[in-house]
C-alpha cells in the first residue's frame, strides 16, 4: 500500500514539475502585471502545433521541434501581451483578461482551421524502458521532464538573483510606480517577463506532449487551467510557491487518480485548489489575509 | 446650517466632544503617532498643522475607524469609539473629506450627495428600492438645497470625474455636510487650489462648515488657518509639539524649527 | 437563456466582483427544477421557482466564505466552484423509477426526459413567450434597481469599497446580498432550459460559459443592464451575419473584442455612454417643453 502511494508521489513529482513549469510562466506574468492571462496556455499550444507542423511536413529532428515550439510559444505570447496588457491602462484588470479570453478563442480557432484533425502526433523524446529501482519505476521521458524543469529552474532562480533583468524584473512585480521611478521602463521588462514566460510555457509544452505523443486543441485550456491551480496552491506571485504548488498538484492528481478513479481526478484537484483560497488564499507560500487598512494605505 | 436628516446618535452631554488620550501607531518601523493628547470642546475650530508626513492625516485615520490604533483611547461626547468601524462612525456624528480627493467618479453630483443618505436610519426597505415617498422627496430636497448652498447645483448633472478640482473639493465638502455632523474632519480642503479659490472655500467653510460644529482642519494654508481657526494644533513626527491660538502658535520656536529647520538665528 | 447568466455576472461585476463561475448556478438551477418536476412531478412553475431558489441559495453559501477574499483571489474561487459543480454532476446519479422508466440525472450522461413542460401542456410559442416574459422581467427589475438606493449602493461598492463602508453601509453585506440575487438569476436560466430542451448535461456548464457570459457585459457596457444583452447579441448576431465564414468567426469576435476593450475597458454602454445618453435626451425632452 504504501509503495502503491510512494510511486504515485514519484510520478506526481514528475508530471507535477512540468505543472510547474507552467506555473511559473503564469506567476512571471501575473507578478509583473498583477492580471491573469488566460491566453497562456492557446499561446503556447500555438508553438507545440507549429512544432508538429515542422514534424510532419518537413520530418524535422526533435531538437528543431523543441526551437519551433519555444518560439511559436513566445511568438503567440508577444502577440497577447501587445494587445491584450499593453495597450490596456493599468487600472482596468477585467478589461485585459475578458482582452485575453478573447484572444484565447482567438488562437483555439486558429489552430482548429489549420489542423483540423482532432489529434496530431508528436514527436516522442525518447524511447527507452523505464528505470526500476526497488518496487518503484520511473519512465525516462518523465524523469527528463523532471530535469529539464529543474534545470530550467535554476537558470531562473539565476537570472532572477543575479542579473540586471531581474533585479528590475523584481522590482516591476513589488512596485511599478516606485520602478518607474527608479528609471525602469515597466513596458519594456513586462514584454520580457511575458517573452521569459512564453518561453518557460513552450518548454514545458514540448515536455508534456511529447511524452504524451500527440497533441490536440484541448490543450490549450488545459494548460491554463493547470498552471492557474498549480500557481493558486503555492501562493499567487510567488516563484519557490508557483514549483511547490505544481509540485503539489501533480501528488494530488496522481494520487486521487489512483485511489478514486479518473472522475474524481480533477474535482480533487479543484476541491483542494478551494480549500486553500478559503483558509489560506496565500496558499503555501504566501499570507493568510489582505486586511482593510491595506485598501486604505492605498489612496486616503 | 442643521439639517432635519441626520441620522446621528447622540450621545452624552457635559463631556468635552472629543477626547483622544495617549494613542500611537506604527506602520512597521514607522511610528506615525506617538503619545497623542487631544481635548476638544464643542463648537471649537481646531487648525491641525504640521510639516508633511507629520501623522495630520493618519490621525484623521485613526478617528475614522480606518486603521487601529496600538495604544490609547478616543471618546466622543463621552462615548468611547476607539477602534469602531468605518462604518458605524457616520452614525457616532463624524463625518470627513479626503486630501487626495474620493469622490465616486463614475457617479454624478447629485448622487455623490445623495448616497450618503442611504445608511440613515429612517430608511426601510421600500425607501431602497422605490424612492417615492414624501419623505424621500424630502431627503432630495435636501439634497438639493445643500448643493444650491455649496454653489454646486449648476453642476449638480455632471458626472464628478470630470470637474474642476475646486468643485470637487466642494463636492467633497457637501458630501460630508449632508449628515449634519457634529464633528466634521476637513483634510487639505483647499489643496491644490489658487489663492482666489482658496479664499472662497474658506468662505464657504466659514457659511456653512463652522456656524454650531466643532471641526478639526488640517490645512498648509495659514491665511485659511488664522481666518477660521481659534486654537492650532501641531504635530510633527507624529508628536504634538504645540497647541494654542494662532498668534502664539505661529511665534513658538519648536514649530518654526519643525517647519523651518534650525539655524544659528533661531537655536 | 444565455442572457440570465449574462445579466448574473453583470450584478456581481457592478459590486466589483468578477465571477467565472455564474455558470454553476445555472446547473444547480436545471438540475434541481428538472429533478423536482420530472421525479416529483410537481408542476412547471413551481418548479422554475425551486430552481431559481436553489440557485440564490446555493450562491449565497458560496459567497459567504469567498467574499472576503480579494478580488482576483474571488474569481479564481468561483471558477473553482464553478469546476467542482461540473465535476459532481459528471458522477452524480439519482434515478428513481417513474411510470415504468429509470427518470433522473446520470452522471455524464446527463439528464434526460425532463418532459414537463410536454406533459403539462405547454406548447413551445407559450414557453417562447415565458422566456421573453421573465427576461423583461428580471430587465424591469435591473432598471428599477438602477434608479433605486439599493442599485446606487450596489455602484458604490463596486467603485470604492472603503469609501461605501465610511458612508456607514456594510460593503460586504451588499456583495452578497447581490450575489445572492444574482444566483437566482442565473436559476431562472437554468430552470428554463432544462424545460426547454428537455435534457441538460454536465459538459453545457464549462468554464467557456461562464467567461462568455462575463464578456458580454464586459462588451456591451458595464453601465446598464441592456449591455450583457448587446453582447450577446452582438455575439449572436455575428454568428448569423458571418455564416459564410462561418470558421472564423470567432478570430473575427475575438479580435473585435480585444480592440473594443483597448479603448472602452467598461464595455460599449459604458457609465461615461448611459450618462450622456440620458444627458441627451433630458434635453430633448426640455425643448419640447
Amino acid at each position: 500500500m504504501a509503495a502503491d502511494f510512494i510511486q504515485n508521489c514519484l510520478d506526481g513529482l514528475m508530471i507535477g514539475s512540468a505543472y510547474s513549469l507552467l506555473a511559473i510562466g503564469f506567476t512571471l506574468i501575473f507578478g509583473v502585471m498583477r492580471r491573469l492571462n488566460l491566453s497562456y496556455g492557446p499561446s503556447i499550444m500555438l508553438g507545440a502545433f507549429l512544432g508538429t507542423l515542422v514534424y510532419l511536413e518537413f520530418q524535422a529532428g526533435n531538437i528543431v521541434v523543441a526551437l519551433v515550439t519555444v518560439l511559436g510559444a513566445i511568438a503567440a505570447g508577444i502577440y497577447v501581451e501587445r494587445v491584450c496588457f499593453w495597450a490596456i491602462r493599468r487600472g482596468a484588470a477585467a478589461a485585459s483578461m475578458v482582452s485575453s479570453f478573447a484572444v484565447w478563442m482567438q488562437l483555439e480557432e486558429i489552430v482548429t482551421v489549420f489542423f483540423p484533425e482532432r489529434t496530431y502526433s508528436f514527436p516522442s523524446m525518447i524511447e527507452a524502458e523505464p528505470i526500476t529501482f526497488g518496487p518503484f519505476f520511473l519512465a525516462i521521458e518523465n524523469l527528463i521532464m523532471f530535469l529539464s524543469a529543474v534545470l530550467l529552474t535554476v537558470i531562473l532562480h539565476f537570472c532572477l538573483y543575479h542579473t540586471r533583468f531581474g533585479l528590475a524584473l523584481r522590482a516591476v512585480s513589488e512596485n511599478p510606480r516606485a520602478a518607474e521611478f527608479m528609471g525602469i521602463n515597466i513596458s519594456s521588462i513586462m514584454f520580457w517577463a511575458f517573452v521569459t514566460a512564453s518561453a518557460f510555457g513552450g518548454v514545458a509544452a514540448y515536455l508534456i506532449i511529447s511524452t504524451d505523443g500527440q497533441v490536440t486543441p484541448m490543450f490549450g485550456i488545459w494548460a491554463t487551467f493547470k498552471g492557474l491551480i498549480a500557481m493558486m496552491l503555492g501562493g499567487m506571485g510567488s516563484i519557490p510557491g508557483a514549483i511547490l504548488g505544481g509540485l503539489l498538484l501533480g501528488i494530488i492528481e496522481t494520487n486521487s487518480l489512483w485511489y478514486l478513479g479518473v472522475e474524481y481526478r480533477d474535482l480533487a484537484a479543484y476541491f483542494v485548489l478551494f480549500m486553500f483560497l478559503v483558509f489560506r488564499p496565500g496558499g503555501i507560500m504566501g499570507q493568510v489575509s489582505v486586511l482593510r487598512e491595506q485598501a486604505a494605505t492605498r489612496r486616503v | 446650517m442643521k439639517l432635519q436628516f441626520t441620522g446621528c446618535e447622540c450621545v452624552g452631554e457635559g463631556y468635552a466632544m472629543l477626547e483622544v488620550k495617549n494613542i500611537s501607531r506604527s506602520f512597521g518601523g514607522v511610528q506615525a503617532i506617538e503619545k497623542l493628547n487631544l481635548t476638544l470642546d464643542a463648537g471649537v475650530i481646531l487648525g491641525l498643522i504640521g510639516p508633511n508626513g507629520s501623522g495630520k492625516t493618519t490621525l484623521f485615520n485613526v478617528l475614522t475607524g480606518v486603521y487601529r490604533v496600538d495604544k490609547g483611547k478616543i471618546r466622543l461626547r463621552g462615548k468611547d469609539i476607539t477602534n469602531s468601524k468605518p462604518k458605524e462612525i457616520i452614525r457616532f456624528g463624524i463625518a470627513r473629506t479626503f486630501q487626495n480627493l474620493r469622490l465616486y467618479k463614475r457617479m454624478t453630483v447629485f448622487d455623490n450627495v445623495w448616497v450618503a443618505q442611504h445608511s440613515l436610519p429612517g430608511i426601510n426597505l421600500r425607501d431602497l428600492i422605490l424612492s417615492n415617498s414624501k419623505r424621500e422627496n424630502l431627503r432630495r430636497q435636501e439634497v438639493q438645497n445643500l448643493l444650491e448652498i455649496t454653489g454646486l447645483i449648476e453642476c449638480s448633472d455632471q458626472l464628478a470625474g470630470g470637474l474642476p478640482l475646486p468643485q470637487q473639493r466642494r463636492l467633497e465638502l457637501a458630501r460630508a455636510l449632508i449628515r449634519s455632523p457634529d464633528l466634521l474632519l476637513l483634510d487639505e480642503p483647499a489643496g491644490g487650489m489658487t489663492p482666489a479659490e482658496t479664499e472662497e472655500m474658506g468662505a464657504l467653510i466659514k457659511k456653512t462648515a463652522v456656524p454650531e460644529r466643532t471641526c478639526i482642519i488640517i490645512e498648509h494654508k495659514m491665511g485659511l488657518l488664522s481666518d477660521l481657526c481659534q486654537r492650532l494644533c501641531v504635530l510633527n513626527f507624529g508628536k504634538k509639539i504645540a497647541d494654542g491660538e494662532p498668534k502664539e502658535i505661529f511665534k513658538h520656536p519648536d514649530v518654526i524649527e519643525a517647519y523651518l529647520g534650525r539655524n544659528q538665528f533661531n537655536a | 437563456m444565455i442572457a440570465f447568466i449574462a445579466l448574473s455576472a453583470y450584478l456581481l461585476l457592478l459590486v466589483g466582483e468578477i465571477s467565472f463561475g455564474q455558470q454553476a448556478f445555472f446547473a444547480i438551477s436545471a438540475y434541481g427544477s428538472g429533478m423536482v418536476t420530472a421525479i416529483w412531478s410537481w408542476p412547471f412553475w413551481a418548479g422554475v421557482l425551486c430552481g431559481c431558489i436553489l440557485g440564490g441559495l446555493s450562491a449565497a453559501l458560496i459567497a459567504l466564505p469567498t467574499l472576503r477574499l480579494r478580488g482576483l483571489y474571488f474569481s479564481i474561487a468561483t471558477l473553482a466552484f464553478a469546476e467542482m459543480v461540473r465535476l459532481t454532476f459528471e458522477i452524480f446519479r439519482f434515478q428513481v423509477e417513474v411510470d415504468g422508466e429509470m427518470v433522473g440525472p446520470n452522471g455524464s450522461d446527463g439528464f434526460r426526459n425532463v418532459r414537463a413542460v410536454y406533459e403539462q401542456n405547454i406548447s413551445p410559442l407559450d414557453y417562447m413567450l415565458i422566456i421573453y416574459a421573465l427576461l423583461s422581467l428580471v430587465l424591469l427589475g435591473f432598471i428599477i434597481l438602477e434608479r433605486s438606493r439599493l442599485g446606487s449602493i450596489f455602484r458604490m461598492v463596486g467603485e470604492d469599497p472603503l469609501l461605501t463602508e465610511m458612508q456607514g453601509l456594510n460593503a460586504t453585506g451588499y456583495k452578497l446580498l447581490a450575489a445572492t440575487m444574482a444566483g437566482f438569476i442565473a436559476g431562472i436560466g437554468g430552470a428554463l432550459y432544462v424545460h426547454l430542451y428537455t435534457y441538460v448535461e454536465p459538459k453545457i456548464f464549462d468554464v467557456m460559459l461562464g467567461v462568455h457570459s462575463l464578456a458580454y457585459g464586459l462588451i456591451g457596457g458595464l453601465g446598464t443592464a441592456l449591455g450583457p444583452l448587446i453582447g450577446v447579441a452582438i455575439d449572436i448576431g455575428l454568428l448569423e451575419s458571418i455564416r459564410i465564414t462561418a470558421g472564423y468567426r470567432m478570430i473575427v469576435f475575438g479580435g473585435l473584442v480585444a480592440l473594443l476593450l483597448i479603448f472602452r475597458p467598461r464595455g460599449i454602454l459604458d457609465e461615461t455612454a448611459v450618462h450622456w445618453l440620458r444627458m441627451r435626451w433630458r434635453r430633448l425632452r426640455n425643448v419640447r417643453g
